[in-house]
């Protein structure tokens, strides 16, 4: 047996913050699904004018049902393009529908899809979505194939998507359906499947749409996207602060979720034996790997001076690959680890934990259906106040030691603006509104409910001492709901002066399995989704979970 | 009034009333166990909104309404306080209360309660068993197996605000009588409820629904210069 990872040094913000896509990511989820259940792909309706605007509905047919990505798409001014939530106007919006839509369907969405969170959406419309262009390598690509020529492959590889998701929003935003429509769905039931669907369905929409306007403009001249260039292109997305509140708010869950991929890798490391065929996958594997993050270029200087050091890493962990002893060492996957652990960055030491479990299907890809969780908080009133506080003094060690007086400790606040609730992240002593908090500092309110606890009579309940301190009843709720989840919690301060929010949201893109991570602050970045993927009709194909760290094609203009 | 009726999502209800009694000083908690009872009586056919609304609106008026004191008197609790006691901060006290061993021998008692029909709710949401909740013309009983009764004289005393005084006491399961059964909910009906409502949404009041996220909107901070940048994606028009 190998242990698990302990969450002290797993659920750690920088840590978090150099996670990697694993086969148990949730975009691999999906598409080995779609790959192993032969779901149909079928274009319904493409009503657009020559530039590309209109209406669209794409179809999949799953074995139990069948879904429509309803698309709109819009000339959009260049001054109002941006990521931001505040935003008001996008290129395409989208609406995720449970069937297929009637025509009444489709007017209502006509009148709402396009205003976003302003429209009003009903229970058969299980996610809503935008993007935005990226307006050179669309009309790069345009240009190209109207002209009948392939695009500049190497312009592309360093924008990666033609179109770039800025908000997916689903679980009853806005009207949306619950996730209780969709809970007990074989084909939805995983965590976010049903956003990462309408993420792969805008990606195959894009597709056609820049083929389509391209035909439009050079008529028979016209020339089709090389499918190597359409499978290496993803679609990108800008990710804020938004996640930040949901990996708090849903503790189980994301215990779950590291839970599945340290159970993952504590089995590979746990085999005593590599096979030959192991270490020809893993090898060929890293030359991939490699290519891919002399690919992986951005202007943050911080990701890039990781990303060049991870490069070194990978190039060593190769030459480990190729030891001729590492066959015939007792635990050979354990040993590479372990040595990667002891050498390597913290982005190294998760980029090996990743392609170690990449060659093990067999071991890992079960665990994709335990990191979903609908179980809710609990509350336990008849527990003493002893019983409590031993519990907080055992699991909470990284909060009571810090010192919440020092005001860095407590530099920042997280809060909704009033400009379209856009989460915001801001200086508690510059700026007003500290009274209207979002309770994700967890760590300085366990400590100051310890220090409450030490006033109260030991034998008292919870229960009682809620009557009188009813300020610290959502955080009572936390210690107790979190006791048996060992990664519920990450283990440092998320409103102290140096949290980089970042890093939570790369945790979080990581285990949906997004790549080419391009910070562009602190606060927000962009990434890729389902670079490499199979397009549709190329699902259930020999290589069609072999996308793990893609690489541009040879494509020739 | 009532100007017409709208579809929510029990997510959206849990966001926007959790955060509306938040606007009307509601500890966090505190509020989240609102939303979650709120939540629940929408499970039972009822729109709790308007409830909802003159609850959060009383507690707004009248933030005295939160001090609820605990006397023991023999085998009674009684909690209290020195105005009309809210919902918002009953339901839970009540459920905590109604968990502890010693519930099995008293009988709990709360006086001058707003809104009756959600501390039943707050007591369904926090798992409470094996208990009769009683005020004037109107029962809810809570079994073993889950099984949620309502009693009443008529509908509208079911919802009727207070004050009225409110008693809870356990009952095992051999001596709840099931009689003048108004609205029974067992478990396996509560489950299809919840998933029809998880397909279709909950059918609310919109004037109260607009009343609630009028006290949702007390929690967004106003937008600054500053904040602006505090924002993600701040400082960047796309021309890529």
């Amino acid at each position: 047996m190998v242990s698990l990872r302990p969450a002290e040094q797993i659920m750690r913000l920088d840590r978090m913050g150099a996670s990697h896509q694993t086969r148990l990511s949730f975009m691999r989820a999906l598409v080995r699904r779609m790959s192993k259940e032969r779901w149909r792909f079928e274009r319904l309706r493409f009503d657009l004018d020559p530039d590309g605007y209109g209406t669209s509905i794409f179809a999949i047919h799953t074995p139990n049902r069948t879904y429509s990505l309803i698309a709109f798409t819009h000339a959009l001014d260049p001054d109002q393009r941006t990521d931001r939530v505040i935003a008001e106007a996008w290129d395409a919006t989208f609406s995720l529908f449970d069937g297929v839509p009637t025509d009444a369907d489709l007017a209502r969405l006509a009148h709402n899809t396009p205003k976003q969170e302003v429209g009003r959406f009903s229970s058969t419309e299980l996610v809503l979505a935008r993007a935005n262009k990226s307006l050179r390598a669309f009309e790069h690509v345009v240009e190209c194939l109207a002209d009948g020529r392939q695009p500049d492959i190497d312009f592309l590889a360093r924008v990666g998507y033609l179109m770039r998701t800025t908000a997916v929003y689903g679980s009853g935003k806005f009207g949306c359906a619950d996730r209780g429509r969709i809970s007990e769905r074989s084909d939805t039931r995983g965590p976010f499947q049903v956003e990462m669907l309408t993420v792969y369905l805008i990606r195959w929409f894009t597709m056609e749409l820049v083929e389509y306007v391209a035909r439009a403009r050079g008529g028979n001249r016209a020339a089709k996207l090389d499918a190597a260039v359409k499978r290496f292109l993803g679609i990108g997305n800008a990710t804020g602060l938004g996640m930040a509140p949901f990996l708090v708010k849903h503790p189980i869950l994301i215990n779950n979720w590291v839970l599945a991929r340290e159970t993952a890798l504590a089995r590979v490391r746990a085999l005593k034996l590599a096979s030959e065929e192991q270490l020809s996958e893993l090898h060929k594997l890293m030359r991939r790997v490699r290519r891919h993050l002399e690919e992986w270029n951005v202007d943050d200087e911080i990701q890039q001076a990781r990303t060049s050091t991870l490069r070194n890493e990978m190039e060593d962990f190769e030459r480990r690959l190729s030891d001729d002893g590492l066959l015939s060492e007792k635990r050979p996957w354990d040993m590479l680890y372990l040595y990667a652990e002891t050498n390597y960055s913290l982005e190294g030491q998760e980029l090996a934990a990743s392609l170690l479990m990449e060659p093990h299907a067999q071991l890992v890809d079960d665990l994709a259906e335990t990191m979903c969780s609908d179980r809710s908080t609990c509350l336990k009133p008849s527990m003493s106040v002893a019983e409590l506080q031993a519990s907080i003094t055992t699991r909470y060690g990284w909060a009571l030691m810090r010192d919440y007086d020092d005001p860095d400790e407590q530099r920042y606040f997280w809060y909704y603006s009033e400009d379209k609730l856009e989460p915001r992240f801001s200086d508690r002593f510059a700026e007003p509104g500290t009274e209207y908090e979002m309770p994700l500092a967890f760590g300085r309110d366990i400590a100051a409910l310890d220090m409450e606890l030490a006033r109260a009579e030991p034998s008292s309940s919870v229960a009682k001492f809620l009557l009188v301190h009813p300020e610290f009843r959502h955080v009572v709720r936390r210690v107790q709901t979190t006791a048996n989840f060992p990664y519920s919690e990450i283990h440092d301060s998320l409103i102290a002066s140096d949290v980089r929010p970042i890093d939570l949201l790369r945790f979080k893109l990581a285990f949906f399995g997004a790549s080419k991570f391009d910070p562009k602050s602190d606060l927000w970045t962009r990434i890729t989704m389902f670079q490499g993927a199979p397009m549709p009709d190329d699902l259930g194909g020999p290589g069609s979970d072999d996308w793990f760290f893609p690489v541009k094609p040879e494509v020739t203009r | 009034m009532t100007t017409g009726r709208r579809h929510v999502s029990m997510g959206e209800i849990e966001f926007v009333v959790t955060r509306a009694a938040f606007g009307v000083g509601a500890p966090f908690g505190i509020a989240e166990d609102f939303a979650y009872a709120v939540q629940a009586a929408a499970r039972f056919g009822i729109d709790p909104m308007p409830a909802a609304l003159a609850c959060l609106s009383h507690l707004d008026r009248e933030p005295g309404s939160r001090q609820l004191t605990v006397a023991e008197c023999g085998t009674e609790v009684i909690l209290s306080g020195p105005s009309r006691l809210s919902a918002v901060f009953t339901g839970p006290s009540l459920s905590d209360f109604g968990h502890l061993p010693q519930f099995r021998k008293t009988v709990i008692r709360a006086l001058n309660v707003d809104h009756p029909l959600l501390v039943a709710a707050a007591l369904v949401s926090g798992r409470m068993k094996n208990c009769i909740i009683e005020w004037p013309d109107a029962q809810v009983i809570l079994d073993e197996q889950r099984v949620i009764q309502l009693n009443f004289t008529d509908e509208d005393r079911l919802q009727a605000p207070g004050p009225v005084n409110l008693k809870i006491r356990s009952a095992v399961p051999d001596t709840i009588a099931y009689n003048d059964s108004r609205r029974r909910f067992d478990a396996a009906t509560l489950e299809t409820e919840a998933r029809r409502i998880a397909c279709e949404g909950v059918l609310v009041d919109t004037d109260a629904w607009a009343g609630l996220v009028e006290f949702f909107n007390r929690c967004l901070v106003p937008s600054s210069e500053q904040s602006l940048l505090d924002g993600a994606g701040a400082g960047l028009v796309d021309r890529d």
